[in-house]
């Protein structure tokens, strides 16, 4: 059996971090080394306790922290400070806003689930696995919001995606290979390919097989204002 | 007409120096040295019109007016001039068949005079051209009235002047065609007389569609044309034989004096033709006020002398004083009627104050300090006027220009009123008393200005305060439900089918949950704004939705209170649309322009009838938008879809 991912947990609900803790450890692949109600406890713990993934709450009170970012700059202090931890951010905003306050210098090594992950053990296992390894996640919900938010920003030029392609482009945005991609979308592997390299195509994208990257591209392209950057 | 400049104002000077040269020549000339009283009266009422005449074409050379009253001047003084000398030819001596030529043609002129005042005065008012092209056929009719009606009097036989029975027409025409010529010209007078009458009733045709000012100016010249037709059917009382002295003398003041009067006033009053003749207003309220002055004084010292010759001189000195006080009011209210005259309706204070409550009601706080200026500015007549609160905040109406002469402090410290220089005149008594009264409102318009934004912020407060007892507390535990459950799960307890359910429901707890705290306060407003909240908002909606944000609002961070209000009202508009119109398409529009930060959302719905319909959460809405000087409108119609437009204002 694989070595356990050593992980710690902030939350500043008792009851959540204890059932998050209790979940995680119950799964057998993962040991809670810590367990903190507070970004500054969160940031201690990391500098001792030296883990291969921080598992943070969005909102902790307390502190001389941006209030209702404490998470997402707990985690990039974390990142610039020990740049193999892997960080998931647990929000309870569905809002793309706070994704793109957590990727918005780089995707690697960070996840973004929405807080009722918690109760899907694979998907959460997932995504720390993942930032483990410098892998990148943004929760399918979220994604589901920014395709939503594209559409309704009338950009009449931009071409529609399929909804098969938005299938695959949500299961690319959980950092997925297109192997994994296939099996969630019930598509052979060269059919994913091709609706990979169409949606890269439709949004004048450039293909990358490393998956953080096109997690970075599909985030950089869902992100940019209507008639910006984007071509 | 239309030489423009110096050109235009050598001919007014000349024409109207004429014309002025002309009256007193011929009145001197009529009388002798040195003049009567009545002769030296006659003369000063007949001055104003060519001076009038002389204002207004110097000044607006393009207005035809100006150059119609400086012809009617000239007729008017060339005609006294002709009587003049008519009368000095009947006296006989070296030259005067010539002097009689002369003058008989120039007394011909007062038919031009007559009719171009009767018909073109009231017709061409103020700016030189008829209400519309159909008076047009008026005006040709009254012209052609007024040339046949010129050129008969010249040839009509018989005596020229009724005070000068001696002399006869030189140029009149003998036996029957002189009877034709009489004839013509009665006929003529007479539809010059009635085109004249018809002429006042274009006024009406003006009044109509005017605005309340205008109508005024309009009801001065009516009434001024309406005199000087009733003092000509006096003066031909007169000249019939009919009537005394007196109808005479009345008869020749209004034909004189209506006309020139009220023009005048139109221009002092009402700014007709541009002209501001402030130092001249300041002069005439003067006049006024002295020759009130001087009658109190006449009243007061002519009882006092009468009671003196009869009672001792206590007694006397008592009864004067009585009298004194007893007028005290009679010269006060004459002033004010002198001051109404000369300024306008100047509002009371009690007039000032009931027409600022309504539109104090109607606008939003820093828009009421406005229209509190502008009452002071209005009430005082003054220059400018300002209302500074406490911490700086300023608001002026008028031109700012030279000192203020007129300051005083808002109650409870909260301010001061200040007010520029009165064009008119010093600052009365009466003015402070009117700066006194809008004190009170202005304080209440500070007081309440602040109110509304306490509790506004107030409420914002409230709403975050929720959100955040939603997001960390309920939430939270449902979160952990989920954990507790999703390890009973995993760790095998529990019937599978009964926690998988059990898990569903809480995530539709959770769900709902969201939606609620999104409802009421939508983190995404207070960290990306408005335009990613509306955004937001309208992305979970089943049908297609457009937002338009203007370029650059999206960056715009408005006041927690702005975004908050136009947000929720956004919301409110598309969820109607979604719940009552059954729309297939809403399009959201946000735009910030003017210190406006405006929300459109249109649908195509069913639509509904305004007046059946009304929508507890829009009202709702509209109060809060109303506190931050905004409001909401809604356009619709039964199958016409439906257009909500709220806008608050929103600077920065």
């Amino acid at each position: 059996m694989a070595e356990r991912l050593r992980t710690v947990v902030a939350d500043d609900h008792y009851l959540v971090r204890e059932g998050t803790r209790q979940l995680l450890e119950s799964s057998g692949d993962v040991l809670v080394v810590g367990a903190v109600g507070t970004a500054d406890e969160l940031l201690d713990a990391t500098s001792r306790l030296r883990p291969d993934v921080v598992l943070t709450d969005i909102r902790m009170p307390g502190g001389s922290w941006r209030p209702g970012f404490e998470g997402i700059d707990a985690a990039h202090r974390i990142r610039a400070a020990h740049p193999g931890v892997g960080v998931v951010v647990l929000s309870q905003f569905s809002d793309a806003l706070y994704a793109f306050e957590l990727f918005r210098g780089g995707t690697e090594g960070f996840a973004y689930l929405l807080k009722d992950r918690v109760g899907d053990l694979e998907e959460l296992l997932g995504a720390i696995q993942a930032v483990a390894s410098g892998g990148s996640v943004i929760d399918p919900k979220v994604v589901e919001g920014l395709l939503a938010r594209r559409a309704v920003r009338a950009d009449p030029g931009a071409p529609a995606l399929t909804p098969r392609e938005q299938d695959v482009l949500r299961e690319m945005a959980r950092g997925k290979s297109n192997g994994g991609i296939a099996r969630a979308v019930s598509l052979s592997v060269s059919a994913v390919e091709k609706n990979v390299n169409s949606i890269f195509l439709k949004l004048g994208l450039e293909n990358s097989p490393d998956t953080h990257r096109r997690v970075a591209a599909v985030l950089a392209y869902l992100g940019a204002p209507p008639g910006g950057s984007s071509p | 007409m239309r030489t423009p400049g110096a050109a235009a104002r050598v001919v007014a000077g000349v024409s109207a120096g004429a014309a002025t040269v002309a009256l007193v020549t011929g009145g001197l000339l009529e009388v002798g040295l040195p003049p009567p009283i009545t002769t030296v009266a006659f003369i000063l009422l007949a001055l104003p019109l060519p001076f009038l005449g002389w204002l207004v074409s110097s000044h607006r050379p393009a207005n035809r007016y100006g150059w119609l009253l400086l012809a009617i001047g000239c007729c008017l003084g060339f005609m006294v001039l002709g009587v003049g000398l008519v009368t000095r030819a009947a006296a006989g001596g070296p030259g005067a068949d010539a002097l009689l030529a002369v003058g008989v043609a120039l007394c011909t002129m007062s038919g031009l005079y007559y009719s171009l005042t009767w018909i073109f005065v009231p017709l061409l008012f103020p700016d030189g051209r008829p209400p519309s092209p159909r008076w047009r056929l008026l005006g040709r009719v009254g012209g052609a009235a007024v040339a046949v009606q010129f050129v008969a009097q010249f040839l009509s036989p018989g005596h020229v002047l009724p005070t000068v029975p001696a002399v006869v027409n030189p140029f009149g025409l003998a036996g029957f065609p002189g009877l034709v010529a009489l004839l013509v010209n009665a006929v003529s007078q007479l539809v010059a007389l009635c085109c004249g009458i018809a002429a006042l009733f274009s006024l009406r045709t003006r009044a109509r569609g005017a605005s309340r000012a205008e109508r005024r100016r309009l009801r001065w010249i009516a009434l001024g044309g309406g005199v000087n037709i009733v003092g000509f059917v006096l003066l031909l009382f007169f000249n019939t034989g009919g009537g005394g002295l007196l109808s005479a003398a009345v008869g020749l003041v209004s034909v004189l004096s209506a006309l020139p009067a009220a023009i005048l006033l139109t221009v002092i009053r009402h700014r007709v033709f541009d002209l501001r003749l402030a130092v001249r207003r300041s002069v005439v309220y003067g006049l006024l006020w002295a020759s009130i002055a001087a009658g109190y004084a006449g009243v007061a010292t002519a009882f006092g002398m009468a009671a003196g010759e009869r009672l001792p001189v206590g007694v006397a000195i008592g009864l004067t004083v009585l009298v004194t006080l007893i007028f005290q009011p009679a010269r006060a209210r004459l002033e004010r009627l002198a001051d109404r005259i000369v300024f306008g309706d100047r509002p009371t204070a009690a007039d000032l104050l009931s027409d600022l409550g309504p539109a104090l009601e109607e606008s939003e706080p820093v828009e009421q300090l406005s229209r509190v200026a502008s009452a002071v500015q209005a009430g005082l007549g003054a220059r400018w006027a300002a209302v500074t609160l406490a911490d700086g905040t300023r608001v002026v109406a008028g031109e700012e220009t030279g000192e203020a002469v007129l300051v005083l402090p808002v109650p409870a410290g909260l301010g001061h009123i200040s007010c520029g220089p009165k064009p008119g005149g010093p600052v009365t008594a009466e003015d402070v008393r009117l700066l006194r009264a809008l004190a009170v409102p202005v304080a209440l318009t500070i007081q309440s200005a602040g109110l509304a934004t306490r509790l506004v912020n107030a409420q914002e407060a409230e709403r975050r305060r929720i959100e955040r007892n939603i997001h960390d507390g309920v939430q939270q535990q449902l979160v952990a439900l989920i954990a507790g459950l999703e390890l009973a799960r995993a760790s095998g307890g529990g019937g599978p089918g009964t926690l998988a359910l059990l898990r569903e429901q809480a995530r539709q707890t959770l769900n709902d949950l969201r939606e609620l705290a999104a409802g009421i306060h939508p983190s995404v407003l207070s960290q990306g704004g408005l335009v990613e909240a509306v955004e937001e908002r309208c992305s979970r909606l089943p049908v297609r939705t457009t937002v338009l944000a203007e370029p650059g609002l999206r960056e715009r961070r408005f006041p927690d209170e702005v975004e908050g209000a136009v947000y929720l009202t956004v919301s409110e508009a598309v969820a109607n649309a979604l719940k009552h119109a059954a729309a297939a398409r809403i399009e959201v529009r946000l735009a910030h322009a003017a210190g406006k930060l405006e929300a459109f959302v249109d649908d195509d719905g069913i639509g509904f009838d305004r007046r059946a319909v009304s929508s507890a959460g829009l009202d709702r809405l509209a109060d809060r938008l109303a506190a931050l000087g905004g409001g909401v409108d809604i356009v619709s119609a039964p199958g016409a879809g439906t257009r909500v437009r709220a806008w608050v204002t929103a600077h920065g």
